[in-house]
């Protein structure tokens, strides 16, 4: 995020300095300019004013009226669904923060053994989409039937339930394994930023290695701490899979889910759902003008990686103390829940456990060939995600070297609007895509194209980082050589810029490829009867309850996006999530 | 038209579970078509395929009446979508709104939306000849060149017979709200369901909206689907669920430890509907598909799998009790469009959802 502040900064002041003459310089290549503004215009501007314009609009006259944010607001239960949120948000941040703080620091600065595992459950948590490790957590959790309650019903003969998903605590749980990881790896890369010439000092004032921690390195890294904090409270409001599955039947109702039920009601409320929506964009845009101000304060000299080693912290006995807790949190937001949705996959009925009797392939077979939409819904969710990033990438390629490279007066503009989608939540996002092109003229709802659109746009600001980083990297002397050899700009695109950036578009490719296969949140209202998503059906096989069929379906989708990761990995190379640019 | 819910009083006696029904038409592919009938086959072979969005049963049962519909008429296939009632009716409007309508073939419950798409002048006209054998009961659920009832669906109780002795069984509605079923019971969200918002308004007339409150109190687990009630009660998670009868007797005759109950203050019978949009991109295929659904092979297919058939000359139904012994009291479609966003809104301020 900070990257773009860079972005944005650079080019801008370039823009007011030559303005005059590069207009005079530029003519044709404005046109460049106009269609790449008039693409983002088109994807981000419209949507988003249409969002805000009907919230403003009369049902049906079209006329200016205040009515819809008086409906929005005028119930109790409405203005307690915002208050729920803000609450659960707060809640999904501090359990996050307890599961990620300390393992990136472990990770990160410390002898604890098994550093290796916390990397791929890492790179698990990324691959496992928040609705199937909800599922996971129903079929171990659920208050009478979950494995866990079952279990502690025979080890103790109490039938009363010990855990309860269906919960305010439950839903905050389920969250917060499926949000954590972010803030994770923002710490986890401040953490390998911090001089231990600081450390060093406090050692040898007579601080043990817990006091310095907790003295000199944890008020280092507290900016990443709290920006990832602001982010991850963001992406958790937005987040609309986990409540759909838990927080219906917890009655505890979130604006995702409100702002769903407007859109269930016939006629359909868009306006009001428009009008609901608002103070969920405003906090976002707060809060990440706050996360701004948060990373700008922070010490520079810390951070510039500049000189300084950074040593181990030899944790001796209390490293498996360490080691112990982060294989639990490892376990409960990963392991277990995945675990039990593969059992599931191969179980004739979840509820029997472990028996050899129980299992059984026919879901797997029910899944990949009786079932008449899941193979659709699996390639359109693989090609539907393919194209986005493909789309996103290149786009953001084109805008980052025009950024980066000063081609053209108001690039600043261009790379605004290329992070802008960032303020704007999923589900919302899904909102303003609705408003402003499922109706006609473009009449774009029930196909493909309004799906991939929606989540270019939704993935933008992560394919503009990665160009924008890669680009900023390759010197403009290797193109100038092309060019005073008498090869044309796009030779040198094509035969330098082009090779060199393979790798990082790759990893920004994969960064949107994989939650783009797994969205739910912005194709919920989005989807037509004939663009079934694997995400959309998992929702609506929950909604049956027939988990065993579902398990298999995700646990499909795990093994494809899994082996999409490893072909990454053989590409872009094993750390490309832990890159603090793309990510 | 008249008749929206059958709800009443079930005479159990005389119909054990398990009677089937000797029959043999399934096992050729070769129908007898009338002139009508192949020639709307030879249409909708142009066609090749339909989009069927069905709230009407499960996914399963869903999918093995569009396999047998391919089967007896090859080069037709069916793009099944299964969901609930409100979220079929809010995606066809919104189609309809932007001028991309997808669906073939629409099935529901919610006779309100059959309701409002005909005002709205969104179905295509067509009177199947099929029609002709309804039962008498069910013809009065169709309005003749619109719709026509293809689905009969009761409403019960379902309980788990490991966890519920005998002796503690509910015997009504209104035993859901004793205090000694608290966590377990589950019902279904009318916000969602089209099903159980037709069985909040009969909960309604029958014991007023205090009935819901002391529901509450018991904190049912309320899905967005019905279907799922028979799962949870399978599961262990909840010992008793409004469900539809047809999934509980499958489950039963399989030799799993449930059973209906069919309650004594009235078994809710839902009769669904079926029609065609007006701008389904595949209206042959569509209406040999409506054909089909009210044909006797459908009927039978129907029967066999232990649903209630619609169809005068069909067989009884493999499990459960045959529509004849239920008996029918009306709630008026005027009652239920009146009233529908009423109980869904009173709903969900009672449970907070």
């Amino acid at each position: 995020m900070n990257v773009s502040t860079d972005v944005v900064g650079t080019a801008g002041a370039t823009a007011s300095g030559g303005r005059v003459s590069r207009l005079a310089m530029f003519q044709p290549s404005m046109l460049v300019w106009l269609a790449l503004a008039a693409i983002l215009v088109f994807l981000i501007v419209a949507p988003m004013e249409e969002l805000i314009v009907s919230s403003f609009q009369h049902e049906v006259t079209g006329d200016f009226t205040l009515e819809n944010y008086v409906t929005a607001y005028s119930k109790p239960r409405y203005v307690q669904a915002l208050w729920n949120t803000l609450k659960m948000g707060t809640a999904v941040v501090a359990l996050s923060l307890v599961f990620a703080v300390p393992l990136a620091w472990a990770c990160a600065r410390t002898d604890m053994p098994g550093r290796g595992i916390m990397r791929l459950a890492l790179l698990g948590s990324f691959i496992s989409p928040p609705y199937l490790s909800a599922i996971g957590w129903i079929l171990l959790a659920g208050p009478n039937a979950g494995w866990i309650n079952k279990a502690w019903t025979w080890l103790t003969g109490d039938p009363t339930h010990i855990v309860n998903v269906f919960s305010f605590e439950g839903l905050v749980f389920v969250m917060a394994s499926n949000v954590f990881f972010l803030i994770y790896i923002f710490t986890h890369s401040a953490f390998e930023m911090v001089n231990s010439e600081m450390e060093d000092s406090a050692n040898i004032l007579g601080a043990g290695p817990m006091r310095t921690a907790f003295k000199v390195t944890f008020p280092l890294i507290l900016p990443a701490i709290l920006g990832s904090a602001i982010i991850t409270f963001l992406i958790s409001i937005a987040l609309y899979a986990v409540p759909a599955l838990i927080s219906i039947p917890a009655r505890y109702p979130v604006v995702v889910i409100q702002l769903s039920e407007f859109f269930s009601n016939t006629p359909i409320q868009l306006e009001v759902a428009a009008a609901y929506s608002i103070p969920l964009l405003l906090i976002t845009a707060l809060l990440l003008g706050l996360q701004r101000l948060v990373l700008a304060r922070r010490g520079h000299t810390t951070v510039t990686g500049k000189g300084g080693e950074r040593r181990i912290v030899r944790l001796g006995p209390w490293r498996w103390v360490v080691f112990a807790y982060a294989m639990i949190v490892a376990l409960l937001t990963l392991v277990a829940p995945t675990f039990v949705l593969f059992l599931a996959a191969f179980s004739k009925a979840w509820t029997h456990g472990f028996e050899l009797s129980n299992l059984t392939l026919n879901n797997f077979y029910y899944i990949l060939f009786e079932h008449s939409t899941s193979q659709q819904a699996i390639i359109t969710s693989l090609s539907v995600g393919a194209s986005a990033a493909t789309i996103a990438i290149v786009l953001a390629l084109g805008i980052a070297y025009i950024v980066q490279r000063k081609l053209l007066v108001f690039s600043g503009v261009l790379s605004f609007l290329a992070m802008a989608p960032f303020v704007v939540p999923g589900i919302v996002l899904a909102i303003g895509f609705f408003a402003a092109y499922a109706p006609p003229p473009f009449a774009l709802y029930g196909g493909v194209s309004i799906l991939i659109l929606a989540f270019i746009t939704r993935f933008l600001p992560v394919a503009y980082t990665a160009s924008a980083s890669g680009i900023r990297a390759i010197h403009p002397e290797m193109e100038e050589a092309v060019r005073s050899l008498g090869g044309g700009r796009l030779t040198a695109i094509q035969h330098v810029v082009g090779p060199l950036l393979k790798r990082t578009l790759f990893a920004g490719w994969l960064l949107i490829f994989i939650p783009a296969a797994q969205e739910l949140s912005t194709a919920i209202f989005l989807i037509g009867p004939k663009t079934r998503l694997v995400s959309v059906l998992v929702l609506d096989m929950s909604e049956e309850g027939r988990y065993e069929h579902l398990a298999a379906l995700g646990c499909v989708l795990l093994v494809i996006l899994s082996v999409v990761v490893w072909a990454g990995f053989k590409v872009a190379g094993r750390d490309f999530m832990l890159r603090r640019d793309t990510a | 038209m008249k008749i929206r819910a059958l709800a009443a009083v079930v005479v159990v006696s005389l119909f054990a579970v398990g009677f089937t029904v000797g029959f043999s038409g399934l096992a050729s592919a070769q129908v007898q078509m009338s002139d009508g009938i192949k020639k709307l086959y030879e249409a909708a072979k142009k066609e090749g395929e339909l989009t069927w969005v069905t709230s009407q049963s499960n996914a399963e049962y869903a999918e093995d009446v569009a396999k047998d519909f391919t089967r007896l008429y090859p080069g037709v296939t069916v793009n099944m979508v299964r969901t609930t009632g409100q979220v079929q009716y809010q995606r066809l409007t919104q189609e309809i709104k932007s001028n991309t309508v997808s669906v073939d073939v629409y099935s529901t419950y919610e006779e309100t939306h059959l309701v409002a798409l005909k005002k709205q002048n969104q179905i295509l006209n067509f009177k199947p000849e099929n029609a002709a054998s309804l039962v008498d009961s069910l013809k009065e659920v169709a309005e003749d060149g619109y719709w026509y009832p293809t689905a009969v669906s009761p409403v019960a109780i379902g309980i788990n017979t490991k966890a519920v002795p005998p002796d503690q069984e509910p015997k009504t509605w209104n035993d859901l709200t004793d205090p000694k079923w608290k966590g377990q019971v589950a019902i279904g969200h009318p916000g969602f369901s089209g099903s159980a918002g037709v069985w909040v308004m009969a909960m309604e007339k029958l014991y007023g909206w205090d009935y819901f409150e002391r529901l509450a109190k018991n904190e049912p687990q309320i899905g967005r689907s019905i279907v799922d009630g028979v799962n949870l009660i399978l599961s262990g998670e909840r010992k008793i669920a409004m469900v539809p009868i047809s999934n509980v007797l499958e489950n039963e005759a399989k030799g799993q430890p449930v059973k209906v109950i069919y309650p004594s203050d009235g078994t809710l019978v839902l009769g669904g509907s079926t029609l065609i949009p007006l701008k389904a991109p595949h209206p042959n295929a569509a209406k040999l598909f409506l054909e089909y659904m009210l044909s006797k092979e459908f009927s039978e297919f129907a029967a066999k799998a232990g649903r209630i058939p619609v169809r005068a000359d069909a067989p009884k139904p493999s499990l459960g009790l045959p529509l004849s012994a239920y008996k029918n009291f009306s709630l008026p479609t005027e009652h239920a469009i009146a009233n529908v966003n009423r109980i869904k809104e009173k709903f969900r301020d009672t449970f907070g959802i």
